[in-house]
């Protein structure tokens, strides 16, 4: 199919396009992106747009136009948004144990019981863990600790953070330390040394009590109560702390069951109502014991984005009266797609983040491409397993 | 389309459909049949046919939504031929880089 | 309304590729199964998911589809050099080294070692621009327009 203007040969680079409502929106490798009528789409491809229009000179910036290409701007935007391919390994999640006091109904970690054995992970592997993550060659690195319920092996877990420390000073490198809990066996001894040693704190919060105790089993109490119980603890650590030590602002993540679809509202204004200024709204994988009880927890991918849609319109009214909350999904994409930056989020890069991102250290010492991949692997397929 | 094999004998329930693997490649009807494993779906080949049968009540729809699925890994895998340059360079700076080089 | 829809399609004016992307973009709300009737044509059947389909609208869609993605084809198969051109450039390019201010009161020998270093620079910068598009210039991407389709002027 010839394109001609006059008598000249359109030259159209390479882009993308969708057509929607009339309109038309066409991007690019580089992270250019354009909104137009389809009659202006139209007259451009067929070479009856202006050159002296200012759409086309938009085109032309944005390097929709073959011949007015400026490679090196093209170059730097691509570089730009591809950075993270320039620097090697940077999460390195632990899976201190399999044990967890919670039997949530989605998991897919492949939790056990609090009482089982041989699901935690030996000091001798962790330091062995630490030293292969220090073998990146990042300058700064992240250790996350996650389960089952971390918690669970505390001894593990607090040798674990000091020496990784430890080998954070001898390296030179720059170390995250971060730690993913359901707060259930947290106290203020344990409390104290995770923010002294500069651990940043993540929790599960499903919503409201209801909604949360539902999806998180707790047979030990009110799994709801000690979340906010030790958010808000970690919150006024954060608010009052005196710049000695930093102390990181307390995250929490929610995971979308099919018993929250009905009640966008009610988790945005929970999360609200606990000064949570991020909200991260995750559709269900069908993994571990979420993909058995699919039929009762689990949604079409249709159902799950008429929730999300319903979830983003509430909370950008929220915005507009003047709450801060923002939806991490939203942020992130924003952040791709106006500011042609990588927001880290393995799970959204091109390639993803298996192995070159991001790897995943089991309790037995086993090394996956990702967290994803370890409870593949925990199904009984090591198609994931790297080491 | 999916159709109903025999009601009757061995085959009874059912429901097979064949496909030229000149428009769903054999790779591309393999992976499906592994996205499909739990569902009872049996492949085999002969010539430029291929042979995709289950054996369900709801045989037909799950058929359907098999050959849903080759298309869809048909046309990755189109995707992948084309883009393969591109991504190979990519994906080699990404190695180098874990690698610190 | 109706359950079945068959379209033939000229695999002579749409390739197969064409054909099976086309069919794709329709297989979120239908089952859609593709039979190749001969080399030049090619049936591709649409059944609903879910209750009827409106045949006349699957029929629209279809054939706009196949026509988009001619286009993309077309714009694809036009650049793919460049493209691959563009991103070897993006993941080789070094940053450029800023250029060395000219102090006052540089002797002539520092001023002839300055000049020599600032040629030796702009050469391994020629060098890598000539090798990453495969040697010389074969894309043409480095013609003004005028030497490319001549000067308006003379018309």
């Amino acid at each position: 199919m010839a394109m001609k203007a006059k008598n000249k040969e359109l030259k159209v680079a390479s882009m993308q396009w969708r057509k929607r409502g009339g309109e038309v929106l066409v991007t690019n490798d580089f992270g250019y992106h354009l909104r137009m009528k389809e009659s202006e789409f139209k007259n451009w491809l067929s070479g009856r747009l202006s050159e002296s229009s200012p759409l086309y000179e938009k085109l032309a910036r944005g390097g929709f136009v073959g011949d007015r290409l400026d490679f090196e701007d093209l170059a730097s935007k691509w570089r730009k948004r591809n950075s993270f391919l320039f620097s090697g390994t940077g999460l390195h999640i632990f899976v201190v144990t399999l044990k967890c006091n919670h039997k949530c109904l989605y998991c897919q970690s492949g939790a056990v019981g609090e009482k089982s054995g041989k699901t935690d992970m030996s000091w001798s592997v962790a330091k062995k863990s630490v030293d292969t993550a220090f073998q990146s060659p990042r300058s700064s690195i992240t250790i996350e600790f996650q389960g089952g319920e971390p918690l669970c092996n505390w001894e593990v877990l607090k040798k674990t953070v000091e020496y990784s420390r430890k080998r954070e000073k001898e390296t030179g490198k720059t170390l995250k330390l971060a730690l993913v809990s359901n707060f259930s066996l947290m106290d203020e001894a344990r409390a104290s040394f995770l923010l002294q040693n500069r651990v940043s704190i993540c929790t599960s919060l499903d919503g409201p009590a209801s909604l949360h105790n539902k999806n998180r089993i707790f047979s030990g109490g009110n799994s709801h109560a000690l979340t906010l119980k030790w958010l808000k603890y970690f919150s006024d650590r954060h608010d009052n702390q005196d710049g000695k030590i930093p102390v990181y602002k307390t995250s929490a993540l929610l995971t979308v069951s099919r018993y929250s679809l009905e009640r966008h509202k009610e988790i945005a204004d929970e999360y609200v109502k606990l000064g949570l200024e991020n909200i991260f709204l995750r559709p269900l994988s069908p993994i571990g014991y979420a993909r058995r009880l699919w039929s009762e927890v689990g949604y079409s991918a249709e159902e799950f984005l008429a929730f999300y849609s319903r979830s983003l319109k509430y909370i950008l009214e929220l915005n507009k009266k003047g709450v801060k909350l923002r939806e991490k999904t939203a942020q992130m994409l924003c952040q791709k797609i106006f500011n042609f930056e990588d927001p880290g989020f393995l799970d959204l890069r091109c390639p993803c983040g298996a192995s070159v991102g991001q790897l995943a250290y089991n309790y037995d010492g086993a090394v996956y491409t990702c967290d994803e991949g370890r409870m593949v692997g925990w199904e009984g397929d090591d198609f994931f397993k790297v080491g | 389309m999916p159709k109903k094999k025999t009601d009757m004998g061995k085959d009874a329930g059912m429901f097979e459909v064949r496909a030229g693997t000149g428009v769903y490649s054999a790779e591309a009807l393999k992976l499906a049949a592994f996205v499909f494993v739990d569902r009872g779906i049996k492949l085999s080949f002969k010539k430029n046919l291929a042979g995709i049968s289950v054996k369900s009540p709801e045989g037909e729809r799950i058929l359907k939504e098999f050959m849903n699925e080759a298309l869809n890994q048909q046309c990755r895998m189109d995707l992948t031929e084309e883009n393969g340059k591109s991504a190979k360079i990519i994906i080699t700076r990404a190695m180098l880089s874990a690698l610190g080089k | 309304m109706t359950n079945i829809l068959k379209i033939s399609a000229d695999l002579k004016k749409y390739p197969l590729g064409i054909v099976r992307y086309a069919s794709y973009a329709l297989s979120g709300n239908l089952f859609v199964f593709i039979r190749k009737i001969s080399a030049s044509k090619a049936e591709i059947s649409f059944s609903p998911k879910k209750g009827k389909m409106d045949a006349k609208m699957v029929s629209a869609d279809f054939k706009k589809n196949l026509e988009d993605e001619t286009l993309r084809d077309f714009i694809w198969e036009a650049n793919k050099k460049l493209r691959e051109f563009l991103i070897l450039k993006a993941i080789t390019a070094q940053e450029r080294a800023p250029e060395p201010e000219k102090a006052e009161g540089l002797t002539p020998e520092q001023e002839k070692e300055l000049e020599k270093l600032i040629a030796e620079v702009e050469e391994e910068i020629k060098k890598e621009s000539s090798g990453a598009g495969g040697g010389g210039d074969p894309l043409k991407i480095k013609q003004t327009w005028e030497e490319k389709y001549g000067d308006e002027s003379e018309k």
